[in-house]
């Protein structure tokens, strides 16, 4: 089998149609990823042929041998973070304020057949500027440093806004319990 | 400490975020604490669940197909490109050797009861005797692609979106050619929905003493811009170029 560097290489020289071979190979990584950060399906699917679209234009650029799917989250976390970026501003100013709740609706639509899914769907539910991070820390396993430099913010932010979203996750799982 | 400093620490303890003195901070502060004691349990269970919950096995849409549909069809678009250009620089070059030989005009008479300065010619470059004019050698420049651009997502509104503004991307991998000029056309496609275009353009980039002259043209029919882009190489010394018209040049 080839390597990501080999593939690369021959869509460089012009087989374009060898750059399938990477979609098939990062394309659930990729929408998982656009899925969690954008909660919604048709969004995601949108992002992700997106993401995929720029990296082949990009591809010359790409030198970070060995580090595809490193270089391609980026690509991934930017295009959905553009489509959330007018919900994404949160100053430490309202540290102590949680964001109201959009409705009991939002509990009651939560299908708790089990406790995952449940509480999958209560990220969804998250603000997007929580959501993001909650996601990039627990499915990307990234640290908080690597979180703070790929949205643009400080340390202390993203470690206050990881604890934000948690508590909010648990008084949300609370009322669904109930 | 406060509960509420405490309950951040814990948070970032449970995410291995913490140094080590506000780990002791924290552990002292949950010893005495029985509130913030059960909390750092709950997160710790909440933390294992959140990782899960995201990881759960999810249904992925085929990407494959439409992805490398859209990739071949740049990609062709590109070739078709690539023809158009030599055809044009075919042309050139036609045109180039069997340019006609330049006709001087004599001089105009001025009659003058004064003595005048002698004229001071520059460039003596025609030869007294013209029978034969050889045809100077095409210059060797390089070639470079102009940035491609891809115009993607122009597509019919939808309820969130309305049209989206297509995105350029910058691909530079030079091409050896020799020429004197290039003439390209391209046309600002309309584009249906999920269709690409590749709009590239090759740019002659001048070599050592000389400068490429650059004119454009934009003609709107229809609705639709069409730009014709004429690229010139000659040498720094070369006076010829002052009779252009309005021209962008580069150094
Ligand atoms: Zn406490």
């Amino acid at each position: 089998m080839l390597s990501d560097q080999q593939i690369i290489g021959q869509v460089i020289k012009g087989k374009a149609e060898m750059f399938g071979e990477l979609v098939a190979r990062y394309q659930t990584p990729v929408f998982r990823l656009a899925f969690s950060i954008l909660a919604d399906r048709a969004e995601a699917e949108d992002a992700a042929q997106e993401v995929f679209i720029r990296a082949y234009s990009k591809l010359s650029s790409y030198t970070d041998s060995g580090k595809f799917w490193g270089w391609l989250r980026r690509i991934t976390v930017n295009i959905c973070l553009d489509k959330i970026r007018p919900y994404t501003v949160i100053s430490l100013d309202d540290v102590n304020e949680i964001p109201a709740q959009s409705g009991d609706s939002v509990y009651e639509s939560v299908a708790c057949s089990t406790e995952a899914t449940e509480l999958r769907e209560t990220i969804y539910q998250l603000p997007p500027a929580y959501r993001s991070v909650i996601v990039l820390k627990y499915l990307e396993d990234m640290n908080y440093a690597e979180i703070a430099e790929m949205l643009g913010e400080s340390i202390p932010n993203v470690r206050v806004r990881i604890h934000r979203a948690k508590k909010m996750l648990r008084e949300r799982m609370k009322v669904c319990a109930q | 400490m406060r509960c509420e400093e405490c309950e951040i620490l814990i948070s970032a303890c449970a995410d291995d975020e913490l140094s080590g003195t506000e780990r002791t901070e924290m552990l002292a502060h949950i010893c005495q604490c029985e509130s913030c004691h059960r909390l750092y349990e709950d997160i710790l269970v909440l933390h294992r669940n959140i990782t899960t919950a995201l990881r759960e096995p999810m249904e992925t849409p085929d990407l494959v197909s439409p992805v490398t549909a859209r990739v071949i069809y740049h990609s062709r678009a590109r070739f078709t490109w690539a023809w158009a250009a030599a055809l044009a620089l075919f042309i050139v070059f036609g045109y180039v050797i069997h340019k006609p030989a330049p006709q001087i005009k004599p001089a105009p008479v001025v009659v003058s009861t004064r003595p005048q300065p002698k004229p001071v010619v520059k460039h003596p470059r025609v030869l007294p005797s013209q029978t034969m004019v050889a045809t100077p050698a095409p210059k060797h420049v390089t070639v470079q692609p102009a940035p491609k651009r891809i115009a993607l997502y122009v597509r019919p509104p939808k309820t969130k979106h309305s049209v989206r503004v297509p995105k350029q991307y910058d691909i530079d991998s030079p091409i050896a050619m020799d020429t004197a000029e290039v003439v390209v056309e391209y046309s600002d496609m309309g584009l249906a929905a999920g269709h690409a275009a590749d709009l590239s353009a090759p740019v002659p980039v001048a070599g050592p003493g000389q400068r490429v002259i650059t004119t454009s043209e934009t003609t709107i029919v229809n609705g639709k811009k069409t730009e014709r882009m004429c690229y010139r190489v000659v040498d720094n010394d070369d006076k010829e170029t002052s009779t252009q018209g309005e021209t962008n040049e580069t150094p």
